[in-house]
């Protein structure tokens, strides 16, 4: 176990270079002027050129990518051109704030889509046919419109949750639910639909197998039957679904923050890319490729607890 | 069974229902109560709420890059200030005096004053910041007429200048007569907790960088009266639709407003009014000695293009009450505008045809300019059909706005269209006209030079005729086709009074509670 977890984290390690430093060159051969950009319109040539020494921008491209990766390898990731935040503290700061979102959004669609799904396959007929239009209508629809109408009624008319801003957990529980609700109820949207009819997929072949004949057979009630066995069989592939809709709700969050003015880690990631924030850039870089590494072992490893043949593949 | 069904789905529904309206105490906030998120009133202990586009990204003295200048001038008091009519007022310096030929101003410091440190405001410590920000980035533009700065004694400070310069005391009343503690100046710690000695101070624990940055009132600054609010509480909102929806749910009490917008906020829970004149939009035509376009380099052809510009039609149609039509690049509310001179150059496309004919360009050119989604967009297809009058061909090229100042200072375009933001004083709109990407091509003439010397070198009582004729030469020579200018609205909650200063965005003077 322990070289198969030494491994995966090695890999991990390689992607965040392979990833730095592809992203590293991208960003420097889009040329963004940040110097004039941080300076604006009426900045002469000579302030912009000072300006640029002092962010380390004449430097060859090879200079500023080892002079980073010295940095990295000392924990530090620089220091935002723009904001002038270390890019660590930002990151620590803000991934709570995107991860309190994307968590309640995969719980809103682990639960809604699993619901869905089981009464999918369970029931079939009309009640079927409803729950699949209402997914395909969910999966088109999109996430932007959504939150607007959202806003809409529940900030602006009711005036039961904030429309922009982030209360901490530990501050004040309620108010951080009120605050993270609408922005997840947006990003869970896509995954609900997607999800759910993979639920219903894998659990509609597990209750056509012979061992499910055999239990009914046996006596085996029916919910039993569905939830303690086929669900058990079913959930592998809807698993892999799952982590799948971790990583694109936690891209979508991008978008979400700026509609909600959340101060997260994808409205750092959209600012830091228009800008061409460099050192903030590849610390959301870094803090992605992890995340999405440790995601992912952790759904292997919940793949493994679930079906045991997973473990020897 | 199905009738289960229905009612287990029915009480998910009800359920995620009442999850939300659970929120209801915490979440708007809107009504009242002075914490954070939701607006109150009540003189000293208010807070007032509200949003910033940009996060400030260096709070150090001559660093300052951020959006609007609020937060730092809040915590830094400015040398002079700036009086809701564009006069300037003592602050810092309680008085000054120009010597007879403008090129010394000295400043007596005002007595007893301390920053947040306990360091005193002295003499020593205004020339140490005014010293900072002629080296600094962001100020030293607005400095470059100084070549000296002295602490003469305790009080008093010698500004020394290499040659007049009108816009010297504007420029103090800016971020670039901002005044710091000494005892931090240099200190990498400025960048993000800032000493000063202005009206508020920074409150660390209620400020998360990038996001929300609190204000606590300083009750020792010298005029803390000024300033109602206890506490002020800025939410970095980059999305306008973002800040559009935090302000009609009470979470922000003061928003600028698009033009066509008013209809959105209720007359009984908010208060729309006209700002002041913003900023100037037009054509920069960049290229007068005509080295990619010939043509721009003969004044009968820039002087067509203004005649041609049917500034009325465009701001009607396309400024959707915004704009307000202009031939004058100078603040309207400026002594270097001209009444005088607005019908000069207005709409007559038959005299248009004749100076193209006249400067032999009967046929027309081309010209290429940048464009930018949201900016230039809405008015291309203006300026294809009135230039294409007298024949300009126009190819617009989609650039994004990260990289349009660049690729106009790297002279890639012989005009462009753009909104240039009001400087607070004549000489600074000159100024702000004539530098940088507004001048990328570095033209100038001796008779401009000439102009602005003069106007610079003027007694106070004799600058407002001195930049007038500067204007008039601007007019005259055709250097810029402007279209209009912005006229701001703003929108407040109705327990918030806004008065519109003479520059946006410098100070929270303006705001005061409605009771």
């Amino acid at each position: 176990m322990l070289p198969y977890l030494f491994r995966r984290l090695g890999a991990g390690i390689v992607l965040v270079f392979l990833v730095t430093g592809i992203t590293f060159a991208l960003t420097y051969t889009a040329d963004i002027p940040v110097a004039r950009n941080i300076l604006g319109p009426q900045a002469t040539d000579e302030q912009i050129a000072i300006l640029n020494a002092r962010l380390g921008l004449d430097k060859p491209l090879w200079e500023q990518y080892t002079d980073w990766l010295g940095g990295l390898f000392h924990g530090d990731l620089g220091k935002s051109y723009f904001s002038g935040q270390d890019v660590t503290d930002a990151l620590t700061s803000r991934l709570p704030v995107t991860l309190s979102v994307v968590v309640v959004a995969m719980i809103i669609t682990l639960l809604a889509s699993t619901a869905l799904g089981i009464a999918s396959a369970a029931r079939r007929g009309w009640l079927d046919n409803l729950l699949q239009g209402i997914s395909t209508i969910s999966f088109v629809f999109p996430g932007i419109i959504l939150g607007i109408a959202l806003v809409y009624v529940f900030a602006i008319e009711l005036r039961w949750v904030p429309a922009t801003g982030y209360t901490k957990l530990a501050d004040d529980p309620r108010a951080w639910f009120s605050s993270v609700i609408l922005p997840a109820i947006v990003l869970s949207i896509g995954g609900i639909a997607a999800l759910a009819a993979q639920v219903r997929g894998s659990l509609i072949d597990e209750l056509d197998r012979e061992y499910v004949r055999t239990l009914r057979a046996r006596g085996v009630s029916e919910r039993s039957l569905l939830l303690k066995h086929a669900l058990r069989n079913a959930a592998g592939p809807a698993l892999t679904t799952f982590s799948l809709q971790f990583i694109s709700i936690f891209g979508a969050a991008l978008f979400v923050e700026k509609i909600f003015a959340l101060p997260g880690y994808g409205s750092y990631a959209f600012n830091a890319t228009l800008q061409g924030d460099l050192p903030a850039l590849l610390g959301v870089t870094v803090f992605g490729v992890l995340l999405v590494v440790i995601v992912n072992l952790l759904v292997d490893l919940a793949q493994g607890w679930l079906n045991p043949k997973a473990r020897l593949a | 069974m199905k009738f289960k069904a229905l009612a287990r789905t029915g009480a998910v529904a009800v359920a995620l229902a009442l999850a939300l309206s659970a929120c209801t105490s915490d979440g708007g906030d809107s009504d009242g109560g002075d914490s954070e998120g939701g607006n109150s009133s009540g003189g000293g202990t208010a807070t007032l709420n509200l949003a910033t586009g940009t996060p400030p990204a260096d709070f150090r003295i001559g660093a300052w890059t951020g959006g609007e200048a609020y937060l730092f001038l809040s915590v830094y008091d400015t040398v002079v200030s700036l009086s809701p009519d564009g006069e300037v007022e003592p602050n810092i310096a309680e008085t000054f005096e120009y010597n007879a030929d403008n090129t010394e101003l000295t400043l007596h410091i005002r007595d007893g004053m301390t920053f947040t440190d306990d360091t005193p405001v002295d003499a020593a410590a205004v020339a140490a910041s005014l010293n900072a920000s002629k080296e600094g980035v962001a100020t030293s533009g607005r400095l470059a007429s100084v070549s000296g700065v002295e602490a003469t004694d305790e009080s008093t400070v010698v500004v020394t200048l290499s040659a007049p310069d009108a816009g010297l005391l504007a420029a103090l009343a800016s971020i670039a007569g901002a005044v710091g503690s000494p005892e931090v100046l240099e200190d990498e710690s400025s960048q993000l907790e800032p000493v000063g000695s202005g009206p508020y101070t920074l409150d660390q624990a209620g400020t998360v960088v990038g996001s929300t940055y609190t204000l606590q009132r300083n009750g020792d600054n010298w005029d803390a009266d000024s300033y109602p609010f206890s506490t002020v509480v800025f939410q970095v909102i980059s999305d306008t639709t973002a800040v559009q929806n935090a302000m009609l749910s009470g979470q922000i009490d003061y928003s600028g407003l698009q033009a066509g917008q008013e209809s959105l906020y209720p007359e009984d829970q908010f208060t729309i009014g006209d700002g002041a004149p913003q900023a100037v939009a037009g054509l920069w035509l960049l290229d007068r000695a005509g080295t990619i376009v010939p043509a721009l380099a003969d004044v009968r052809v820039r002087q067509a293009i203004n005649l041609a510009l049917d500034r009325e039609t465009i701001a009607e149609t396309l400024g959707q009450g915004g704009v307000v039509p202009t031939n004058q690049v100078m603040d309207p509310r400026g002594d270097a505008y001209s009444e005088e001179l607005v019908d000069e150059q207005s709409f007559d496309l038959d005299r248009a045809k004749d100076l193209m004919a006249e400067a032999g360009y009967s046929d027309g050119f081309s010209v290429t300019m940048p464009s930018i989604q949201g900016l230039t967009t809405t008015f291309e297809s203006a300026f294809d059909q009135q230039f294409g009058e007298i024949g300009i061909d126009i190819t617009w090229e989609p650039i994004t706005f990260q990289d349009f100042q660049a690729r106009i200072a790297a002279r890639n375009y012989p005009m462009f269209f753009f909104f240039n933001g009001y400087a607070g004083t004549d000489s600074g709109d000159v100024q702000a006209n004539t530098s940088a990407i507004f001048n990328a091509f570095d033209q100038t003439t001796p008779e401009f030079e000439q102009l602005v010397t003069t106007a610079n070198a003027a007694p106070l009582d004799q600058q407002d005729d001195a930049f007038r004729a500067v204007n008039e030469y601007f007019v005259d020579q055709a250097w810029f086709a402007p279209l209009g200018y912005a006229q701001g609205k703003f929108v407040t909650a109705k327990d918030i009074v806004f008065t519109p200063p003479y520059i946006t965005a410098q100070t929270l003077r303006p705001f005061a509670p409605a009771d």
